[in-house]
């Protein structure tokens, strides 16, 4: 391996199989090594000292390393992380060192990516302490990202004082996400929320933050709103101004739009949309006059994920065609018949030619949704029609269960199955179909009944009858909302023609 | 009725040394499958190898025949492969036994599987130097490779402080 005869494309194919330690030992081997390696092994950073080690010297001595010329570090970086969890900020540590850091994050000039947990976790709860770490982060990351930085994922803390000032400095980036980290902040902090637990983080949220980094970042591409308020968003003019010419990904939990589309608004920054991501149900968000805006706006959309489903919103799917990929999440309800046929009968047939990929879900604890429900009669015609369909992934509830007539349930199960199989069976490139039905309910019926491992049994004895047309391969999954959950003993497997993936169960939890 | 011959190849080394293969063994090489599929007339001239030596190609044929017949990875299923290659060093029994052979050969085997373009091979040599580097301080992989240490201490010291910034990924 010595340098001569090994090019540095297998070189390259050999580092590709070592772990973290082994890269970075390579990295010392030789310059030729070095300079192959480098760029791979600096190319993602993190701060380096971590919580876990805490001992006054090992920091300050880290940090010291922080304040000396780091030029690879400088040349090959592109992404840095900055969390909770790496980044301590030791507070009995003299914090005149970590200007020093942030000297070096703002070195950065190949940085294209910042992530930045912006809430403090440490173990210092002093006010001031806070502030001043954020100051000294605000600080380095301005820097930081002065014209060259592309990607930046927000995790604020927004009881800082000195955030907002701070973020309505940073340029040019083309991605954003901001998102409430795992505790949900937004929603938890006695700041922004009073005691009458009437939400007040909306205005100054918006028109101290959001607002003003948007429209200081036209050239965005990938725009992530991912904050707690669904009933008091931000609104359109805030976060899609006219400005954001080139925006191509959406996704948004709230979004507070006037009932009535104001004229000639068509939202120009959707014209470019080909993702959009609507993460709220219809019952907290109603947001048809976005819907009408979209159909308007005629966006070249490829994907869709809507956690609702609505007259707008089918009528604005009817209106184009092109769709790659259509997800209904965690849906609720659905307000109208009119609704369901205008989806069977227009939509799927629109964008049949494209569609790859189709998936209904319900919440968990949803068991029914007339209409939306699969039923062989209405939604054959247009399954059928899905010829480029790859993945399917439909309800499918059970008939009623009656503990004392297991077979004729198992019966009427093999039917409902076996008539979505003989549908899919002629789609040629469907490799996935993934059945939904409820989780049955806990100990309803007459005395003590373990409904889910009942059901599972039942549905055991069905799976085996199925057949997809020509013995074709295909995944099925049976899905109750939370995980595949058909019990297969080996014995199974033999007979079934369709590939069943789902993880084995304990059949001894029989108990009905 | 007979089964229909399987059709014989000849190749030629870089030491002249030649071999007559059958056609389904060498076509493990995606180049050499390149070749054949390009040649409309069959040709009796032996295909010349000349990145490779006798001794090497001996060892790929060795590795081709033992592996004919299974598939070769599709475009569509290489950039998925990809991922699980990368994660894994794991070597099959055959493989390892296969693949235990003195460094310089390893090397050989390694850049002739690059030249032929057989993937499975590249990767069963590529894991297996992978596997002789884990868990060694630079000094053991320069002893092990036989590599001169260039670097000045000052220069040393400076990569190990760089090296403190980069992600565990």
């Amino acid at each position: 391996m010595s340098q001569g005869p090994c090019p540095s494309d297998i070189l390259l194919l050999i580092f590709s199989h070592l772990d973290p330690q082994s890269k970075r030992q390579l990295c010392l081997v030789s310059r030729y090594f070095h300079s192959i390696f480098a760029p791979l092994v600096l190319r993602n950073i993190r701060i380096p000292f971590c919580q876990e080690n805490t001992s006054s010297d090992s920091i300050d001595s880290r940090l010291q390393t922080c304040s000396s010329p780091l030029p690879n570090l400088y040349e090959h970086a592109q992404a840095l992380r900055v969390k909770a969890q790496n980044y301590y900020f030791p507070h009995h540590v003299t914090t005149s060192l970590l200007p020093a850091l942030w000297d070096t994050i703002a070195r950065l000039k190949s940085l294209k990516s910042l992530q930045v947990d912006w809430e403090y976790r440490g173990e210092c709860e002093d006010h001031q302490t806070i502030e001043e770490y954020h100051r000294h982060i605000v600080e380095g990351v301005l820097r930081a990202t002065e014209d060259h930085l592309e990607g930046l994922v927000l995790i604020v803390d927004l009881s800082s004082q000195t955030l907002p000032v701070a973020l309505k400095q940073i340029r040019g980036l083309k991605s954003l996400r901001i998102a409430h980290d795992q505790h949900g902040w937004l929603c938890s902090k006695s700041s922004i929320f009073g005691d009458d637990g009437v939400c007040r983080c909306d205005r100054p949220w918006m028109q101290d933050i959001i607002k003003p980094l948007i429209a200081a970042n036209p050239m965005l591409e990938t725009l992530e709103l991912v904050q707690g308020c669904l009933n008091r968003g931000p609104k359109p003019n805030d976060t899609l101004p006219a400005s954001l010419k080139n925006l191509t990904s959406l996704t948004f939990s709230s979004l507070e739009i006037p009932s009535v589309p104001e004229k000639g608004g068509a939202l120009s920054p959707l014209r470019n949309l080909r993702h959009l991501t609507v993460r709220a149900p219809y019952r907290q968000l109603k947001i048809d006059a976005f819907w009408d805006a979209l159909g308007a706006a005629k966006p070249p959309l490829e994907t869709l994920v809507s956690f609702q489903i609505c007259l707008p919103l089918v009528n604005f799917l009817k209106s184009f065609s092109g769709l790659r990929s259509l997800e209904f999440q965690r849906i609720e309800c659905c307000d109208s018949p009119e609704v369901v046929s205008t989806f069977l009968q227009h939509v799927l047939p629109r964008h049949a030619d494209t569609l790859e990929r189709l998936s209904i879900h319900y919440r968990h604890d949803v068991d029914s949704i007339p209409g939306l429900d699969f039923d062989p009669k209405t939604w054959a015609p247009a399954l059928i029609q899905l010829h480029k369909l790859e993945y399917l992934g439909i309800y499918a509830p059970p008939p009623p269960l009656f503990p004392d007539h297991e077979d004729t349930l198992s019966s009427r199960l093999s039917k409902t199955y076996q008539a979505l199989l003989d549908i899919v069976g002629d789609m040629s490139n469907l490799n996935t179909l993934q059945i939904h039905y409820p989780e049955p309910e806990f100990g309803c019926g007459t005395g003590y009944v373990n409904w889910s491992s009942w059901l599972q049994r039942v549905l055991n004895r069905v799976v085996p009858k199925l057949r997809v047309k020509g013995g074709r391969p295909m995944r099925l999954d049976l899905f109750n909302g939370t995980q595949n959950c058909v019990p297969l003993d080996d014995e199974t497997w033999g007979y079934i023609p369709v590939t069943v993936c789902v993880p084995e169960v304990d059949s001894s939890d029989d108990e009905d | 009725m007979a089964a229909p011959a399987t059709q014989q190849i000849k190749i030629r080394c870089n030491d002249e040394k030649e071999f007559t293969v059958d056609r389904d063994v060498l076509e493990r090489s995606v180049l050499i499958k390149n070749m054949l599929e390009d040649v409309t007339e069959q040709q009796d001239a032996p295909i010349p190898l000349p990145n490779v030596s006798g001794p090497v190609m001996a060892k790929v044929l060795e590795y081709c025949t033992h592996h004919r017949g299974e598939p070769l990875p599709s475009a569509d299923t290489e950039q998925s492969q990809d991922e699980t290659r990368k994660r894994t060093t794991d070597i099959s029994e055959w493989d390892q036994k296969f693949i235990t052979v003195d460094q310089e050969m390893l090397f050989e085997i390694i850049l002739a599987a690059n030249y032929l373009d057989i993937k499975s091979l590249l990767d069963v040599g590529c894991k297996t130097v992978a596997n002789m580097i884990k868990g060694k301080t630079p000094e053991e992989i320069r002893k092990l490779f036989n590599i001169v240490n260039d670097f000045t201490p000052e220069e040393e010291a400076q990569i190990k402080k760089e090296n403190e910034w980069a992600e565990d990924r």
